[in-house]
């Protein structure tokens, strides 16, 4: 199983191979949008750091990142594209453009999140490693059937998932699957309206709507207060021996917008737990591989997600609220 | 156009057709989110044909799904094809093998709300978009499915059209839509934001705050409003019911003729 780390520059790539990352996700800016881009992001962070890199950046970024054995997926997973009504098709040919200028510096998969993308680049004959983002919202295997006929070749799966049904889909063997490893959404990604952290500034921010706390009114009468729709889960590294088995291609770390040297830390956990069951995967018990795992997380971590209330693929009260 | 309500208590279908059934085409009935929201298959084909009998057609919105029941699912709409049932699909493998495997050719089939969509949709759209050019902002208000490749391929699987949340952003798109030979349908009355797989229903059946709590109560709703504003953008007051959020729909269409069925609450 690989690991996948978010890189926004030379220096944060470096960081996350040197970390242990086998992969590497990343997006570039377009000149046809001021704060928007074709990654499926804004362009800009809460702290107004831009979070893509330049197309000249990329390639030394891919040069680097090949001398290293590390696979790069390129971020055109804008998860939306309609008809191109503007004077000279200006957003579709950024588009391509971008794509173009992505493949020329060697990247190894474009990630995608609408099916408008994917037909445009067969229609044009552009050839890659598909990967279809989580935007589709994959969680089944006749989904991804559908994604393998348009072409795909690695499909991202829904942040809603449980071990048994990655068990189950990764066993068909019919795309390869990546799933995520750290942090996650309270919703389906793909179908949420509540997208926040899109270029936003400290003037406009929004923060993040599925973790704030809200009034609960039944029949026009306030019944109390609560995060009402907090259910994301953070933490997998309990479950990497599940995933290791089960056929998982790559385990997917996010937080392209976040600080580097802290995604390095997260980056660096997964590699050493990852590392540390390959090394012995039938001595160690997953018990024991548990309790080694917990003694490397920092103290912050342990005190936050060690609790059992926000494991991924773990049996616990939001995960048996899974409809 | 033809009008229809949408009934998200399966229960009081009977007492709604008592009374209110003039100027009514269609009743739709499912769920978005959760399979277990949804009547059996032989209550809604019992229902068919009460509702032929006053000639009110029956749509039916078949969630999204997930492998665990996918099986049950798909088994349901298959059998509701060959009642020629009108039917939106919220899921892509689903609707994949629905339009593979040779269903009822006579049935009709949409691409639901969850899967058709416009960036007008999202409620902070106007910050994301504020400082991009017109032409951009006039791309992004359009429906996903203006896309001409996208209604090739819809057509190609025998879909018949699109279900959309009525905005007025994204009509002009609509037009192309229709002008392809693609139907639209129309939810008049409410904005879908947001889907989680954790209903919060479930995750707090045993907080004595809620009185209807759990799954037998999941069609009704809660109403939420952000609790400290903090100086932060304006939020929506959202109605939870289930697993979906959304929030209500002030915009009343000037093209009506747009639309195949438009859909309102009757609440």
């Amino acid at each position: 199983m690989k690991l996948l780390a978010p890189a926004r520059d030379y220096s944060s790539a470096l960081l996350q191979i040197e970390s242990g990352a086998n992969e590497l996700y990343i997006g570039c800016e377009s000149d046809v949008f001021k704060n928007i881009t074709f990654t499926g992001r804004g362009k800009y962070n809460i702290n107004g750091e831009n979070t893509t890199c330049s197309f000249s950046e990329l390639k030394d970024i891919v040069d680097m990142a090949h001398t290293n054995g590390v696979f790069v997926m390129f971020a055109a997973n804008i998860p939306f594209f309609a008809e191109d009504i503007s004077a000279g098709k200006k957003i579709e040919k950024a588009f391509i453009e971008y794509i173009e200028s992505g493949l020329k510096a060697n990247v190894d998969s474009l990630i995608l999140g609408d099916l408008g993308t994917i037909l445009l680049l067969k229609k044009m004959g552009i050839k890659s490693h598909f990967t279809a983002s989580t935007f589709f919202e994959t969680t089944n295997k006749d989904q991804i059937i559908f994604l393998k006929q348009l072409g795909f070749n690695r499909v991202v799966l829904s942040y809603q998932m449980k071990l048994e049904e990655i068990t189950e889909l990764a066993g068909f063997n019919l795309l390869e699957l990546e799933v995520f490893g750290h942090y996650g959404c309270s919703f389906y990604d793909g179908y949420c309206n509540l997208k926040h952290s899109f270029s936003e500034t400290k003037e406009n921010y929004i923060g993040v709507p599925c973790q704030k706390a809200y009034d609960i009114f039944e029949n026009n009468k306030i019944i109390g207060t609560d995060h009402f729709f907090d259910s994301s889960l953070a933490c997998s590294i309990c479950s990497i021996p599940a995933l290791i088995k089960s056929g998982v291609h790559s385990l997917k770390l996010v937080g392209r917008d976040k600080d580097p040297q802290v995604i390095k830390t997260v980056t660096e956990i997964y590699s050493d737990c990852i590392n540390n069951y390959k090394a012995k995967p039938s001595v160690l018990s997953d018990k024991e591989f548990i309790t080694n795992c917990k003694s490397i997380v920092p103290k912050w971590w342990a005190k936050s997600l060690c609790n059992h209330s926000r494991c991924k693929y773990i049996n616990s009260s939001i995960a048996e609220s899974f409809v | 156009m033809k009008k229809g309500v949408y009934i998200r208590n399966f229960e009081i279908v009977p007492d709604f057709l008592r009374t209110n059934t003039k100027c009514i085409d269609y009743i739709a009935i499912g769920n978005y989110g959760c399979t277990k929201a949804v009547p059996s298959t032989d209550k809604i084909i019992t229902l068919t044909k009460e509702l032929h009998d006053q000639n009110i057609s029956l749509h039916y919105i078949s969630p999204k799904v997930t492998q665990s029941n996918f099986e049950e699912e798909y088994n349901r709409v298959e059998e509701l094809c060959k009642s020629n049932i009108t039917i939106s699909v919220n899921d892509w493998g689903l609707l994949y093998r629905l339009c593979n495997q040779g269903r009822n050719k006579k049935s009709v089939v949409y691409l639901g709300r969850l899967l058709s969509k416009s960036l007008k949709d999202w409620y902070w759209s106007n910050i994301f978009f504020n400082g991009e050019s017109n032409s951009v902002k006039n791309y992004f208000y359009q429906n996903s499915f203006s896309q001409q490749l996208k209604i090739d391929l819809l057509k190609e699987m025998g879909v018949s059209g699109i279900e959309v949340s009525i905005r007025e952003d994204s009509e002009t798109s609509f037009e192309k839509i229709t002008d392809n030979g693609l139907g639209i349908i129309g939810y008049a009355d409410d904005i879908i934001l947001a889907l989680s797989r954790a209903c919060p229903f479930l995750r707090f059946k045993t907080d004595n705050r809620f009185v209807d709590r759990g799954c037998k109560n999941c069609h009704k709703s809660f109403q939420l409003r952000l609790h400290s504003n903090g100086g932060i953008n304006n939020y929506p007051h959202f109605q939870v019911t289930g697993n979906l959020i959304t929030e209500r729909n002030t915009y009343e269409t000037k093209k009506p003729y747009l639309y195949d069925i438009i859909f309102a609450n009757p609440e």
